[in-house]
């Protein structure tokens, strides 16, 4: 079976001032399609340079990223953005849902990027609304939800047009336990039920042990990939 | 592009409709100044072109004289020996109506027989003006009047209407009024009073002669011999070209009053640039959530050229309507200006071109695209991972800033060089730019040096808040560093103007004190302050040369001298060796000047020579009643009488050349001792029934300077608007900027600062922006004003001027630059110090 992401000694450095900081050490990940995949590790350790390898946001500096059999570092900007529309799902852990958009219409926003619009569009959005329990505030302003339901119209926005590979950078980071247990639940099993493949970066052991395999992440390398080691 | 992605963009003015309202104010009023000025221009240029025009009528050509115009005897002489039958005199005067002194009435003297075939109007069988017309011949002091004039003087036909005509009190019997009914012929007298050649040669004291002639010539062949007939002191010219070489000396003017209404645009420019900045850096998390999920780098691009489109597109049309708002009360400024400076021009009204509107409009739109370029630049190129990786934006903007500052140092250098080295006034202009431009890059690493060096006093006398407050100020660098450009660069231009018009001031009224030295002035009333032309009545030099108490009178004949472009003033004047001292010299040796000056040379004015590159041992073209002469100048003297140059020679040989003996001013000096109020007064009785302008020196040197402050009024006025301008928009933008950290002040709230304390930190932070802004306004208004003083106004002027260090310049707009920056400070204070930590921690 052919992994949806497929990492192979990827490195990254960044340049600080006269110093070059090497993050990423050869760096080797595959993700199949349906997989609910959890990266660990400390603060610094890489965890958010590799999520944005992954992303097509950002460069690797050696080695291959290959998502969804794109070469990412083969393609420019443009592609790349291109990519992101179509492969991608993000869910960010401050939910970045668009201020000036209803709900309905963040949810629609993927959708229409990739041309999908109209009654079909109206129609999966608001399917994916009711899955996540706001189908009656489809038209509210993202800033009179609570965290838990921004963050559910967040994980609405990232499943709806379907790609391949969903990311989410500290899901559940910006609530509490109780709501982020909810919205852990919704995403992973909206994921699992679509056959989405799930990225999720955490400092969570609650994230951690919802997913299918965790790999452990430490001073650019990963040491651990097994769904063990935070049990 | 998607609707929703529209959308998401197009909704976010609405959410800060506060800064939406901010960049429209700033488009508005910069759009506003330039089509003000604009409108003000043109409609005093059409009132003057209409009513030429409409004087003229169908005259082909023109026949003009001398000083003193055309002896009349020609013009019967044209008729019969030349056999120009289709030839009309004219005369031609002004009037100011007792009931409305600021209304100037132009008196039209014609033959009504000769009429008919130029302003056929006027012929037109049973209209009121044909009945009129056999009036102006029968009755005494009768005048015709447009319905439009009689209506706005409130006269009828049979009532008199009192006017003053060359000082002197006089009443005109109305004897018809053409109504609208009677077609062009009503529009032709506006503002005219028509009456007989006769009467008005009596009005206007011209016995004898006549203004000009109005032909029409049907081939060049006729021209021709037209041209071999004239007698030597009589030229020909067309209407067209009379008008165009009046008009033309308004130019230097019109550049001058479009450069500064370019500046109030520039200080626009500066608001829209920095609410656009400000809106992208809000929005930078918003606009990177958008590249993750896949919108393009053109895309956002897009979105925010079109939302600052909108908003350009908004202000400019309110800056159309209020720019016509302005335009009507800034034309009597203009208006005054001209009549002052110029030549007589009576406009009431607004002409709404649409030329001006377009040029507003595309101004508009051009110049927010430009402002809106960098920030919609960096909009496109927001990273993505900016909602990632939460890097700091403003710790890149702290290290962008001093390659920003060099870049903004090489535009000062650039801009000095291209002023320095440009051939023309744009290029002065175009450097004023650069200099300005880059002055404001220089700001936010200025501001950053004087943050870190006043840090340390700040805590140690006002302790942590106010150390606080000046790490705020850096911090916040991508907004604060904008903002406090925009006030410098509006507080600059406040000192740099300022500095011009004292400088100006102080030059003129030195200026004053060398070359006015006679204790008493005698002239015949003028309309035009600057231009002192109508000849005195025979006698009076002599009789006031025998009065008692005087020492010598110094005699004067100032006439318009028209040359092969626009004329220039030429004064013929008596000069004695006791006069030598009145004259400053630019170039020329004074030893070699009055010898040569006695025999056959002239002296001529700065801005003459610069105007027209002249030196001393160069000639002048003088058109004279008895011949063209081509005359050696030996010197140039410094004059800031008028701009449009000035030619002086001595009186004898003005009275050769030009066969007239009359005057038109006396200087009198008068015995030590002798009060010259007194003297003014004994002038007066002993000429009871004459109109004169008598003036002490006093008086004369404060009329002058009255006319010098008129003529900066519209000068003020627009710096005035520049200052509104920044003053509205960097209070709307600082306001903005604290609303924006309501989050940040529910916090400190949260932690125990008190309200007091945050109204300490807020009012600490703006005070200190708008004392930056003041400081770096210092240098930048003084190499502005510096730039204005010898480069600008001596290309467009050629004034040499004294630059004069006012403190008080320096002092009202470093007040002006911090109070703006206060009052912006108080509203937010007020705000959060009223709102509930947990409400403002809210507030996203």
């Amino acid at each position: 079976m052919i992994p949806i992401v497929s990492l192979r000694a990827v490195e990254k450095w960044y340049d600080e001032g006269a110093v070059r900081r090497q993050v990423l050490h050869g760096v080797d990940m595959h993700i199949h399609a349906g997989e609910r995949v959890a990266l660990v590790g400390k603060s610094g350790s890489g965890k958010s340079s590799l999520l944005n390898i992954i992303s097509g946001i950002d460069g690797a500096d050696a080695g291959t990223v290959l998502v969804g059999g794109h070469d990412l570092n083969a393609m420019n900007e443009t592609a790349r953005t291109h990519f992101r529309r179509t492969s991608i799902g993000f869910v960010f852990q401050f939910f970045n849902l668009v201020p000036t958009l209803s709900v309905l219409e963040n949810v629609l926003l993927p959708l229409e990027l990739n041309g999908i619009v109209g009654r079909p569009a109206h129609d999966r959005a608001m399917a994916l609304l009711h899955d996540v329990g706001l189908a009656d505030r489809a038209g509210t302003a993202p800033d009179r939800l609570s965290g838990g339901e921004q963050q559910r119209v967040a994980v609405a926005r990232a499943l709806v047009h379907q790609p391949p590979l969903i990311l989410a950078d500290e899901p559940t980071g910006n609530l509490d336990s109780d709501t982020g247990e909810q919205i852990l639940a919704l995403l992973t099993q909206l994921a699992q039920q679509r056959g989405h493949a799930l990225l999720m970066v955490t400092h969570s052991r609650e994230v951690a042990a919802s997913a299918d395999r965790v790999v452990r992440i430490q001073a650019g390398r990963l040491v651990d990939d097994d769904r063990g080691i935070l049990l | 592009m998607i609707p929703i992605l529209w959308k998401s963009t197009l909704r976010w003015p609405l959410r800060r409709p506060w800064q939406a309202l901010l960049a429209i104010i700033g488009v508005a009023m910069g759009v506003a100044v330039v089509i003000a000025i604009d409108i003000a221009n043109e409609s005093a240029r059409r009132a003057f072109l209409a009513s030429t025009e409409s004087i003229s009528g169908k005259a082909t050509d023109q026949l003009i004289g001398g000083p003193e115009g055309i002896p009349e005897a020609f013009f019967v002489s044209l008729r019969r020996d030349a056999g120009i039958r289709m030839s009309a005199p004219l005369i031609e005067g002004y009037a100011i109506t007792t009931q409305q002194p600021t209304r100037t009435l132009t008196i039209l003297g014609i033959d009504p027989f000769s009429e008919v075939a130029f302003r056929p109007a006027m012929s037109v069988a049973g209209t009121p003006l044909q009945n009129g017309m056999a009036a102006l011949l029968t009755q005494p002091d009768s005048v015709i009047l447009g319905a439009k004039t009689a209506a706005a003087l409130g006269v009828v036909p049979g009532r008199d209407l009192l006017v003053r005509v060359s000082g002197i009190e006089r009443p005109m019997r109305v004897v018809a009024v053409l109504n609208d009914d009677a077609g062009s012929s009503s529009a032709l007298l506006n503002d005219v009073v028509l009456t007989d050649i006769g009467t008005a040669q009596r009005w206007l004291q011209r016995d004898g002669f006549i203004d000009r002639i109005d032909v029409i010539l049907h081939s060049e062949a006729e021209r021709a011999i037209l041209r071999d007939f004239l007698p030597t002191g009589i030229r020909m010219t067309t209407p067209a070209q009379r008008a165009q070489s009046t008009t033309d000396m308004t130019a230097s003017f019109e550049i001058n009053l479009n450069a500064l209404s370019l500046l109030a645009m520039v200080v626009g420019m500066f608001l829209i640039y920095n609410t656009m900045t400000f809106s992208v850096v809000q929005r930078r998390q918003l606009l990177g959530t958008l590249r993750c999920i896949g919108v393009s780098q053109r895309e956002v691009a897009v979105l925010m050229l079109v939302e600052g489109s909108a908003i350009a597109i908004i202000g400019t049309v309110v800056g159309l309507g209020l720019g016509i708002g302005l335009a009507q009360g800034l034309l009597a400024l203009v208006a005054r200006t001209i009549n002052d400076i110029y030549f007589v021009v009576n406009v009431t009204q607004i002409h709404i071109g649409l030329i001006p509107l377009l040029k507003g409009a595309v101004l508009g739109i051009v110049a927010s695209c430009v402002a809106l370029a960098i920030p919609t630049l960096e909009a496109a190129r927001t990273p993505p991972r900016t909602v990632l990786r939460r890097s700091s934006y403003e710790e890149q903007m702290t290290r962008i800033v001093p390659y920003i500052a060099a870049l903004g140092l090489l535009g000062i250098v650039v801009g000095g060089v291209v002023m320095w080295l440009g051939p023309s006034i744009w290029f002065s202009y175009a450097g004023l730019l650069f200099l300005t431009l880059g002055a404001a890059m220089v700001t936010p690493w200025t501001t950053v040096m004087l943050m870190h060096a006043l840090r340390p006093l700040a805590v140690r006398f006002g302790g942590l808040i106010a150390g606080m407050a000046v790490r705020d100020v850096i911090t916040s660098l991508s907004r604060t560093g904008v903002a406090i450009a925009a006030l410098m660069i509006a507080v600059a231009v406040t000192i740099a103007v300022g500095l011009m018009v004292a400088s100006f001031r102080v030059t003129v009224v030195d200026w004053l004190t060398t070359t006015i030295r006679a204790d008493v002035f005698v002239s015949a009333p003028a309309l035009n302050a600057n231009r002192l032309d109508t000849a005195l009545p025979a006698g009076v030099a002599d009789r006031i040369a025998d009065l008692p108490g005087v020492v010598r009178i110094r005699r004067y004949r100032s006439s318009m001298l028209p040359t092969d472009r626009t004329p220039v003033l030429q004064i013929a004047l008596d000069v004695t060796s006791a006069d030598y001292e009145t004259f400053l010299w630019a170039e020329g040796n004074p030893d070699q000047i009055w010898p040569a000056f006695a025999n056959d040379a002239i002296i001529i004015s700065e801005p003459l020579a610069l105007k027209r590159d002249l030196h001393v041992g160069d000639t002048f073209l003088l058109q004279t009643t008895t011949g063209d002469r081509l005359v050696p100048i030996a010197g140039i003297f410094y004059d800031y009488g008028t701009e449009l140059g000035v030619v002086m020679l001595p009186l004898d040989r003005y009275a050769r050349w030009y066969a007239d003996d009359s005057l038109t001013s006396l200087g009198v000096f008068v015995t030590p001792g002798t009060d010259p109020e007194a003297f003014v007064e004994a002038v007066r009785t002993t000429f009871p029934n004459v109109a004169l302008l008598v003036r002490s020196n006093a008086a004369l040197r404060a009329t002058s300077v009255e006319v010098l402050d008129r003529t900066f009024a519209i000068t003020n006025v627009l710096q005035l608007l520049a200052t509104i301008v920044a003053f509205v928009g960097i209070l709307a933008a600082l306001t903005a900027m604290q609303l924006e950290r309501m989050r940040e002040f529910g916090m400190l709230r949260a932690i125990g600062l008190d309200p007091r304390q945050l109204w300490q930190l807020i009012l600490t932070e703006t005070s200190l922006m708008g004392a930056v802004a003041g400081i770096v306004a210092v240098p930048v208004g003084t190499a502005m004003a510096l730039a204005l003083i010898y480069v600008i106004n001596r290309i467009s002027f050629g004034w040499t001027l004294q630059f004069a260090m006012q403190p008080e310049i320096y002092i009202q707009a470093a007040l002006t630059a911090v109070i703006a920056a206060v009052l912006a400070g108080i509203y937010p204070a007020w705000r959060i110090a009223r709102v509930s930590p947990a409400v403002a921690l809210r507030e996203e």
